[in-house]
């Protein structure tokens, strides 16, 4: 009778739990593998598009592709920051064990939902000279993406002069963004999400804003 | 092209837990991300001996899927006993199909050698790496090493480049010949010799570098600018070999010499296997081919 007790009891709480925090990957290992992959080559190849698979159940406040990006990569090791409130820290804490980062310079990963109210880019690590790596990844969810209008890119990863239009990012992060290269090795690498796709763009880009 | 080949029970795809390929993952992202640097990574025990390329491994791992083709190459053979070896292992633990064919392969791990046939866009070329620190030998203390790649300091290097050419009128540096990332950080390609540094430049390729032991991995994402240490005096050559390859006829790929005999003889063969098995399949023969059929001397399918 006791055993029956506990047992339901376990159930009700599991059951709680299922209708706060959505499901994860439906295949965690070869899901994590294809975001990895995909996130990857953006980074390799900034300002191409990339497709993302979309975990089912994700959070409303996370696209797919961050909530992909979330799942594929953090992990204990990763504190991250995010503004999406607590229904999405619940659900990267539940599926990732990922701490939350207590102030942006500690975070290892940052989702920014609402790019025009984010915190100064310059809050966040850009690593040191000896160190350049430790530096938080920015996941920035934003509403379009074009490749044939916007900056022009170049250095390792373009060919020839790519051309990326991402918005809306607000005044002063789009500022900062141009200013990233200029402190390489230092610096920020963005991962731009929209629906299931991304679009990297490393530190190691210029961005030239030429008027057509 | 292989099919999938048995692959084995009681192993996570790819041997490697998630946490680590997850940990591998993020550190080759910031190498992609700072090209030439090398990232400090966790690296973990294989179940290979530090040496047989428990780096490229590693990364391969984290890297491999299931649509993935693998061709693992050692000093440009297929067939060699760390190439066979490293193949076996990703066949038993992810079931990948796998190749000789550089043409057909989407990730090719590497120990010493480029392959001839230049990379296509999409693939990725993993090479292990025994000492990834360009600088270790001029300066063995990790602290100073880092400041030095921290403060773009690399004059070190030149004057070792120099004293070569003092000693020797050349400078006499014929592999892991000091390269210039983008014009930033100074990186040791791996042992390849340096006829395989002009083929790192601008590749369509993306290229990982794994350091077991050490610890590092690092990154060249396509098209970077990858430029050989020189002076405007002594530039930059390429090794160059008077004979062409004695199988294929091939000239301008890179040479092994195979020693015939006792009594001096010997023969110059491309050191790229699939290279030379492809052209004599083309029918281009060499001298010493003789009457042998063009196919002699491996087959186009691997072995496992």
């Amino acid at each position: 009778m006791n055993t029956q007790n506990q047992k339901r009891g376990a159930l009700g709480v599991r059951s709680q739990l299922r209708q706060k925090i959505g499901r994860g990957f439906d295949d965690p290992v070869h899901d994590a593998h294809a975001t990895f992959r995909a996130i990857m080559t953006a980074l390799a190849e900034p300002g191409k598009v990339r497709v993302t698979p979309s975990p089912a159940d994700a959070p409303a406040a996370l696209s797919p592709a961050m909530t992909a990006i979330a799942l594929a990569l953090t992990d204990f090791e990763t504190p991250v920051w995010c503004d999406a409130g607590p229904e999405v820290e619940a659900y990267i804490g539940f599926h990732t064990g990922a701490p939350m980062a207590l102030s942006p310079s500690a975070a290892a990963f940052a989702l920014i939902t609402r790019p025009e109210r984010a915190p100064r880019l310059s809050a966040f690590a850009a690593g040191s000279l000896d160190f350049p790596d430790r530096s938080t990844t920015i996941v920035v969810a934003i509403d379009d993406i074009a490749t044939d209008a916007g900056w022009y890119l170049t250095g390792p990863g373009v060919a020839s002069a790519r051309r990326l239009l991402v918005a809306p990012l607000g005044e002063s992060m789009r500022t900062e963004i141009l200013a990233n290269r200029a402190r390489f090795p230092c610096g920020l690498d963005f991962l731009f999400c929209r629906d299931a796709t991304v679009v990297g763009l490393p530190r190691s880009t210029h961005i030239d804003q030429k008027v057509d | 092209m292989n099919s999938p080949g048995p692959k084995a029970t009681g192993y996570n795809f790819g041997y490697l837990d998630e946490q680590t390929k997850r940990m591998i993952r993020r550190a080759i992202l910031k190498a992609v991300a700072i090209p030439g640097y090398q990232v400090p990574f966790a690296s973990r025990e294989m179940p290979m001996p530090y040496g047989w390329g428990t780096g490229g491994v590693q990364v391969t791992a984290a890297v491999i899927g299931t649509e993935d083709v693998l061709k693992v190459i050692d000093q440009g053979s297929d067939d060699t006993t760390n190439a066979v070896s490293i193949r076996k292992f990703f066949v038993r633990t992810s079931g990948v199909r796998t190749t000789t064919s550089t043409a057909d392969a989407s990730i090719i791990q590497t120990r010493h050698r480029i392959p001839e046939r230049p990379l296509q866009a999409g693939q990725i070329i993993v090479y292990q790496v025994p000492i990834p620190e360009p600088l270790r030998f001029l300066e063995p203390r990790e602290t100073e090493t880092r400041r030095m790649h921290a403060l773009e300091e690399y004059g070190l290097m030149h004057v070792k480049l120099y004293e070569d050419i003092a000693r020797h009128k050349t400078i006499a540096t014929t592999y892991a010949y000091p390269v210039k990332v983008d014009g930033r950080y100074v990186m040791d390609p791996s042992p390849t010799p340096k006829f395989d540094n002009p083929k790192m430049d601008m590749s369509p390729a993306l290229q990982l570098f794994g350091a077991g032991r050490e610890k590092r991995i690092y990154a060249l994402p396509p098209y970077t600018k990858v430029k050989s240490l020189d002076f405007d005096d002594h530039p930059f050559e390429v090794n160059r070999f008077t004979t062409p390859c004695g199988l294929c006829n091939a000239t301008g790929v890179y040479l092994d010499e195979v020693i015939l005999d006792d009594q001096g003889g010997r023969m110059f063969a491309c050191s790229d296997t699939d290279h030379c098995e492809t052209r004599r399949v083309d029918g281009h023969r060499g001298l010493l081919l003789g009457d042998a059929h063009g196919q002699v001397g491996g087959s186009r399918h691997g072995d496992d």
